[in-house]
Order: structure tokens, then sequence, then C-alpha cells
């Protein structure tokens, strides 16, 4: 005869699985969370970089041109590995989780912040920003936005002084609809807006290369990537 | 709409997680509470007349290359040698296996039959029709038994309801990566069959060296053809009679695995879908049936469901692989050359720790834990090899392949054949 089934043993097990899965939700839950937290700190320490960098602009206004761009290098590293890290979240918990909507829509703001932070210092030394406005979008309908981002992420590798701001087109901030809107921007994506010119399509790095005459090779090595 | 097949197959998922989690549990569990009875069998000598005599059948089909060496392991038997019949039965082969059988006539325990070729289960049914034992056994001719096999599978039939004895099947001297990771899957199968056999569970007697009470098939039948797997139907039949199954871990017998991939995949299409074939058509009514136990209401069900896991596993592995393939494609498009020198980043944030994700890596360090049970009972000690890197990242890729055919023969009933 067969044995008796032990359905202690069948509820004992069904314990114990139910209890590995409640564990692994929270422990899932606990590192995305202390995740979540990381970024915001990120974010603030950016915030807080900003408007120093802000502050010391209006206090020393054209004496600063001649100075190291050291400081500003620190922030665009910072907003580098942010956007590394934005991607890796947006991967792994979708492009609708609000927590990742949420991170997103400060970083724009960052990158806005800094991109006119950039373009005042240019004015008042008298030099050419090297930047390039990326606009992409992850909802399935721009085939060539991953490519172009690869693209994007080995040039700043390259360029220490080639600052690229990224936006998804979807995002629905004010901000990056004003910009939309000052480019007169199509949704035929990707778009890059170059010296205030706008180019849709994949473009090679060569060709990109071509549209910023100046741009000097760093020997640098960073760890920056592009959405 | 995507969002709610979206849902459906997060459900599906998580579902098919929580029954293979439930599962592994189960067995960790069995193993933790009867883990004295893995210990190694009592071999004290006995008295001779304590020795049940014992018939080896040995049906070969064109195995000229390999029937020498398992009939030499088997006279190399520690076993009183008048105690020990083997019966070589050819099964209309069409090499020398007939004339390599022959040369072993000289030795007195030795018989050889020869057939009509009619397929493994006519050849094993004409073996015993000829013995006349307690005990007959059965050994594919492409296996190898340890010497001490037979004596280590002995004590199990001191317990009178058992009825059949199983060894531990392993792979002799694995050299192809195929084989290597066979050799892997192997120790896995060694702790799970012990764990089987522990709950009233098993439900196959392997070829290699499996031995019965001959009086069983005077009440059950003899072999039948059973979808081609004479093994698997024959250990059913014998739960579905309840008659006990013992697995003898410390009985050592070496078959030769698979070299090539079509030969790897045509055996085990046979075996899913033999599996498939006989508990569906022929002995459904097992399934959660608590008659039949642990079999029944645990290890049959699962076995059948973990078909479809199985399939659902690799066709996400299959989903992330081809991404990664498809990422580097679009890089290497983006960049040329120079994507192929571009360092990959350490950053903990790239590591997913999702929920799905935590329950695969556990499931992953659960399967790993079976190698290394598997590998101490088998070998004694753990030792890390390259093999079990094979196993981990091959097996999720091939298995798919004989699952959906297995799959696919059950829906159109399709045979398969043996060889």
């Amino acid at each position: 005869m067969h044995k008796d089934v032990d359905f202690k043993k069948y509820l004992i097990v069904f314990i114990i699985t139910a209890a590995i899965f409640a564990t692994i939700f929270l422990v899932s839950n606990f590192l995305y969370s202390q995740r979540v937290s990381q970024v915001k700190n990120i974010e603030e320490s950016i915030s807080r970089n900003i408007l120093e960098s802000d502050i010391q602009y209006a206090l020393l206004a054209d004496s600063l041109c001649g100075a190291n761009e050291e400081g500003n290098y620190i922030l665009t590293n910072e907003l580098n590995s942010l956007t590394n890290r934005l991607v890796y979240m947006e991967n792994q918990r979708g492009i609708s989780d609000p927590d990742v909507i949420s991170l997103k829509e400060s970083y724009s703001l960052l990158q806005v912040k800094d991109y006119l932070l950039l373009r005042e210092r240019a004015k008042q030394c008298g030099e050419r920003p090297f930047s390039i406005l990326y606009f992409y979008s992850n909802k399935g309908d721009c085939d060539d936005c991953k490519k172009i981002g690869y693209v994007l992420t080995s040039m700043r590798e390259d360029y220490d002084k080639l600052h690229v701001y990224s936006f998804d087109y979807n995002i629905g901030l004010s901000v990056v609809e004003t910009l939309k809107s000052i480019y007169k921007l199509k949704d035929n994506l990707p778009a890059l807006v170059i010296d205030r010119q706008v180019y849709y399509g994949f473009k090679t790095r060569e060709n990109i290369e071509a549209l910023i005459p100046g741009l000097v090779r760093s020997n640098a090595t960073s760890t920056k990537s592009v959405k | 709409m995507t969002y709610t097949v979206n849902t459906f197959f997060s459900v599906v998922i998580y579902a098919l997680l929580f029954i293979t989690t439930y599962f592994e549990v189960f067995l960790l569990v069995t193993y933790f509470w009867e883990r004295n009875k893995f210990k190694e069998t009592n071999l004290n000598s006995r008295a001779l007349e304590k020795y049940p005599s014992v018939t080896i059948i040995v049906p070969a089909w064109n195995e000229e290359k390999t029937i020498s060496g398992t009939v030499n392991s088997l006279l190399q038997l520690d076993y009183p040698k008048e105690r020990l019949n083997i019966f070589i039965v050819d099964d209309g082969s069409t090499d020398k296996t007939f004339e390599v059988a022959n040369r072993f006539l000289s030795e007195p325990q030795v018989k050889v039959f020869r057939k009509e070729n009619g397929g493994k289960y006519t050849a094993l049914n004409l073996g015993l029709s000829h013995a006349t034992s307690e005990l007959v056994g059965c050994l594919d001719a492409d296996s190898f038994i340890s010497p001490n096999a037979l004596k280590e599978m002995l004590p199990y039939f001191d317990d009178l309801e058992v009825m059949a004895v199983t060894p531990s099947v392993q792979i002799h001297q694995p050299h192809s990566v195929l084989q290597r990771l066979q050799a892997i899957e192997y120790m896995v199968g060694a702790f799970t069959r012990k764990v089987f056999s522990r709950i009233d569970a098993l439900y196959v007697t392997p070829g290699p060296f499996s031995i019965y009470r001959r009086t069983i098939f005077e009440k059950i039948g003899l072999f039948a053809h059973g979808y081609d797997t004479e093994d698997m139907e024959m250990a059913l039949r014998m739960q579905s009679n309840h008659m006990r199954i013992e697995n003898a871990h410390t009985a050592l017998v070496y078959t030769v695995g698979p070299k090539t991939l079509s030969r790897l995949l045509r055996q085990r299409i046979r075996w899913s879908s033999g599996f498939l074939k006989n508990s569906f058509f022929n002995y459904r009514h097992m399934f959660f049936n608590k008659k039949f136990g642990n079999l029944g209401m645990l290890t049959m069900p699962f076995a059948f469901i973990s078909i479809f896991v199985g399939l659902a596993f690799s066709a996400l592995y299959a989903k992330s692989i081809l991404s990664f393939v498809l990422e580097k494609y679009v890089q290497f498009s983006a960049l040329g050359f120079r994507s192929v020198f571009h360092a990959p980043r350490l950053d903990w944030f790239a590591i997913n720790f999702g929920v799905r994700n935590l329950i695969i890596y556990l499931l992953l360090f659960v399967t790993f834990s079976f190698v290394f049970i598997g590998m101490k009972m088998v070998i004694k000690r753990f030792r890390f090899s390259r093999d079990i890197v094979y196993f981990i990242l091959l097996y999720g890729i091939i298995s798919p392949f004989w699952l959906a055919v297995s799959v696919y023969n059950l829906i159109t009933a399709t045979e398969v054949r043996w060889r």
C-alpha cells in the first residue's frame, strides 16, 4: 500500500513557500525603496550643485571664464550616473511606474537647469556651448532611439566638453513641452537639437561630429550613458 | 488590451513560480526530515543462502561496441556466481552484437538468446520467460555497473513490501559539453529519485539495472510497449497496484549519455512523450487520487505540469537571450566595431531585484543545492566544475525543444522511435 498522504506536511510546505514569497516581496520592495531614495539623494545633491553654480555665476560673472570647468564636470557626471540609474529602473519597473515617472520629471528639470547654466556661462564668456538636446520616446514608436542613444553615450565618453541632455518626448512636463514648442518639434523621433537646429532620425557618430565643429576629443574616460 | 494580456501572463508566471517553489521546498523538507534514510546501506556479509538468486537480462539491439563492457561489468559484480545469471537477448541486431555476445558463452552464468526484432520490451519478456530466480533485473547494453551495485540494492529487499529497487544512474565518462551537462542533470536526478522513494513516489524503474521481485510479473503481467518507455510504464503499473519501489542511491550504474544534440533530443522526446502518454492515456486515474499517496497527489501532477513550467520558463529565458542579442546588434549597428570594445559598467542598479527575478535567483540556488546534495550522495564530495556552468546555462536552452515536441506528440498522439 502507498503511504498515507501527510496533509500536515503539505500545509507546512505551503506555509513555508508562502513565507518565502512574502519575504521576497518585502525584500524586493525594500531594495526598490532604497534605490528610489538613493536617486532622490542624487537629485537633491545635483539641485544643490546647480544652485551653488548659479549663485557663483551671479556673484563672479565673467571672472569665472578662465577658470577650470571642473565643478561643472562633476555636475555632468552626476547627471550621467543618474541617467544610467533611471534607465535601469525604467527597464526593471516599467515606464508607467509612478516613482520612475516622478524621478524622471525631477531629472528633466535638473537637465534644463544645467543647460541654462551652460548657456549662461557661454554667453558671459563668449564661448560656444557644446550641447545636444536629445528627445526620445520609449513607447515603442521609435526604432532608432536606442541606436542613437548608444552613439550619444559613446560621444559623451570621448568628449568631456559635450553636454547631452535627454528628454522623454512623452513625459508631459511643462518645461519639456516648452522646449518642444520653442524648437517646433514634430513627433518624428529621435530628434536632436544642436545649435538651435533640429535634426530628425538616426545620425551616425560621424554625422553628429560634423554638426559640432570645434569639439575636441579628450583622453579622459568616464562612465556616462544616454537614454 | 495589452495591459490585460500582460496581467494574465504575469499571473500565470507567478502561479507557475509558486508551484515550482512549492515542489522544490517539498523535496528539501522531505530531505531534511528523512536525512538519516539517505545514509549508506549496511553491507555486512550475509550467509550464502541469504543471497537471493538473481537474473540480469541484457536486451541488445546493435550494441556490438558497448555490449562487452556491459557484460564484463556484470561478470565483475561482487555477488556469489552461483546465485547470478546473465541473459543476453539479441533483439534481431543487424551488426555483430550476437557474435560478440556468444564470446561470453564460456562463462557458465551467461546465456544468449536471439529473436526477431520486436522492441526492447519483447527482449525483456523473452528473458523473463526463461528466468526462474527470485529477483530479476535488466541492464541496457550501453550501461555499466559498479561491482558492489547489486549488494547495495539487496538490503532494500529485506523489506518484504519492496517489489523493486532502482539504482543511481550516472553518466559514463562524460566528454562532450552535452554529456557533461547530462552528468550534472543525473546528479540532480540522484537526489530527486532518492527523495521520491522516501515518499513512495517513484514513477520510473530505469532500464539500467532496476531489480524486481520476479513474482510481480506473475501478478501484474510482463513488460508492455508503454509508448517506447517500458521502464516508466512498468513503474506506473506497479504503483497503480500499490507495489513499493525503493531507490538504492549508493548502487551506481553508468550509462553512455548521447553525444550529439540530435541523439539527446531523440532520447528526451521519447522519455517526455512516454511519460505524458503513459500518465495521460493509461494512468490518469492516479492524478490527485490520495489512494496513490504522494505519487498521485504531488509527483505525478507536478511532473506533468513541469513540462509546461519548463516550456514557460524556457520561453522567458529565450526572450531574455534574444533581447540581449538584439541589444548587442543595435549597439553594433550604431557604433560598428567600437561597440565591441565597450566595457560593461558595474552598478548595483543594473541588477534586477524585481520579485520575479528574486524568485528565479532563489530557484537557481535551490537547483544548485540539489546538485550539491546529489554530488555528495554519488561521489561523496562536492566539486565545482564547468559541467555545472554548462548545466545552468544550456539546459534551459535545449530542453524546450524536447518538451515542445512531446506536448505536440501528446496532442497529436504521434508515435516516437526508440532509436
